[in-house]
């Protein structure tokens, strides 16, 4: 565990995984203006439907990744459509907002609770490891940065070619005035929220497929993925990609530390509010913007 | 149910929430901060009183000690929390309050306890083998199964206890036991619910204690 090459190699496991996992809550933050706290509980639901495909005959690890992040992509629009539309219609203020997606995620979770039990499943596979430059990795592990690298180029692609990618960035900038020049910022607002939300969906399966799941799977992650928002800057995707780097080895790098000082592993999720503080006061625009 | 032990419940509950409102109110009513780490607070003083308590300070000296502790600790989160904006103040109390709750979870027991031995375990193996957990008391089989435990050794367990074991561990874990269990057949052990608990009558392993 705490060979050079491991402790790297999952500090960019851990990297991939918030970048996934961030990536729709910076985007949807940067055009929303709000922290979705509900967020967690799409990656909960991400994992859960990747469970439920897992278990069928056919399951597969592409299939479970694509249904799970179809479904939480149409989760979270049914959210905005229903839940925090409405809400933004009326202006309401950043707390209302906040207040509801923290409810809209108990409703979530605990709805997830009563389907799935509240136990802690996990996929029954086993994927096949082999080891690389005085490494473990796992088969998994490597779809996971795949998958990460993957995002992130289709991504920037997104955001730097198409017209819709223009209308997000245009949108995050300025709403007022995208809207004027005749950009639909409602379709562009709902169609981020979708795309965030599948990544979520993904996040959670990756989450899942490595160790277990548990309706409190989401909420687990949910600090350090806010961490590596924050530090990369709300709404900037590309303060993100470097921001998800840091985490993953200012994470790793601190189990580490309290290994040799002889304390739990559990307190590892302190890296990330210790992460989180510095930011905030230090530089609350993060290093993106 | 005693309708007055129902209503003395109800508004200790009622109780507990007006104060936690009121609370709540100072900060949000009436300076417009977002506090989403109440819960944080409210843990501290429970925590806290309960440690005074044990160490056996009287009621109103561990009461007084606890909201003290709690204030200190709102004190000092307040310094770097209040100059932020109004978002960033809910995500900072909101993970502070996650924070001081994985502190806790992680301080139960000296080592962190069976569930933390349980969870070691299984991030260094793959998840197709299984956890066993060795209990000597219904109370350990208990706090096996809560660690998630998929398999719990009876040590040398007297008849009785091991039934009442059985009872609660039917839903949870195989259960073993390192002799064979004398008096009692496996299918009756397990009558209530034959999937979950077949008692096996395993020969003592090579290099395992065994006591009889």
């Amino acid at each position: 565990m705490s060979n050079a090459a491991q402790v790297l190699l999952n500090s960019l496991i851990t990297g991939s995984l918030y970048l996934l996992a961030g990536t729709g809550l910076t985007l949807t933050y940067g055009l929303s203006r709000f922290p979705n706290f509900a967020y967690a509980e799409f990656i909960t639901f991400g994992a859960y439907i990747g469970y439920f495909t897992m278990q069928q005959p056919t399951g597969s690890l592409p299939i479970a990744v694509g249904s799970a992040a179809l479904a939480t992509g149409f989760l979270s629009l049914v959210a905005y459509r229903v839940v925090f539309r409405p809400l933004m219609n009326r202006r309401a203020g950043l707390i209302p907002l906040m207040v509801a997606s923290i409810g809209l995620g108990y409703v979530i979770r605990y709805a997830i609770g009563e389907c799935w039990s509240w136990a802690a499943l996990s996929y029954q596979r086993l994927w096949p490891a082999f080891a690389a430059a005085g490494a473990h990795v796992t088969l998994l592990w490597l779809y996971l940065i795949l998958t990460a690298v993957a995002t992130s180029v289709g991504l920037h692609f997104l955001l730097v070619r198409t017209k819709i990618g223009k209308a997000i960035r245009a949108t995050a900038t300025n709403p007022e005035l995208a809207e004027t020049s005749g950009i639909n910022t409602e379709r562009v607002t709902a169609f981020t929220w979708f795309v965030g939300a599948t990544l979520a969906g993904a996040a959670g399966v990756f989450r899942a497929a490595d160790t277990q799941l548990y309706p409190m799977l989401g909420w687990d992650i949910l600090l350090p993925v806010f961490a590596c928002v924050v530090l990369g800057g709300i709404g900037s995707f590309y303060g993100l990609l470097l921001s998800a780097v840091i985490l993953g080895l200012a994470e790793n790098f601190g189990v580490v530390l309290l290994q040799a000082a002889g304390l739990s592993t559990e307190y590892r999720m302190a890296v990330a509010f210790v992460v989180l503080i510095l930011v905030l006061i230090l530089r609350p625009r993060g290093i993106g913007r | 149910m005693d309708p007055v032990y129902y209503l003395e419940d109800t508004l200790v509950f009622a109780g507990i929430f007006i104060l936690l409102t009121l609370s709540l109110n100072i900060e949000y009513g009436f300076t417009r901060l977002g506090n989403f780490g109440k819960v944080a607070f409210f843990m501290v003083g429970a925590y806290t009183y309960a440690l005074l308590g044990r160490l056996g300070f009287p009621f109103y000296l561990s009461l007084t000690g606890s909201t003290l502790v709690a204030a200190t600790i709102g004190l000092i989160i307040s310094l770097p929390a209040l100059r932020l904006r109004e978002d960033y103040l809910a995500i900072v109390t909101l993970s502070f309050g996650e924070i001081l709750r994985l502190i806790i979870k992680a301080q139960e027991g000296i080592a962190g306890g069976v569930k933390e031995a349980v969870r070691r375990v299984r991030e260094s193996m793959p998840h197709t083998l299984k956890v066993e957990v060795e209990a000597e008391s219904l109370a350990q089989v208990e706090e096996a199964l809560a660690a998630g435990a998929d398999v719990i050794m009876l040590d040398n367990m007297p008849l009785k206890t091991m039934r009442e074991a059985v009872r609660c561990g039917s839903t949870g874990a195989l259960l073993q036991t390192k002799s064979p269990v004398r008096g009692l057949k496996p299918s009756r052990m397990s009558s209530s619910k034959p999937r979950a608990c077949p008692v096996a009558n395993k020969k003592p392993r090579k290099g395992i204690e065994t006591r009889k």
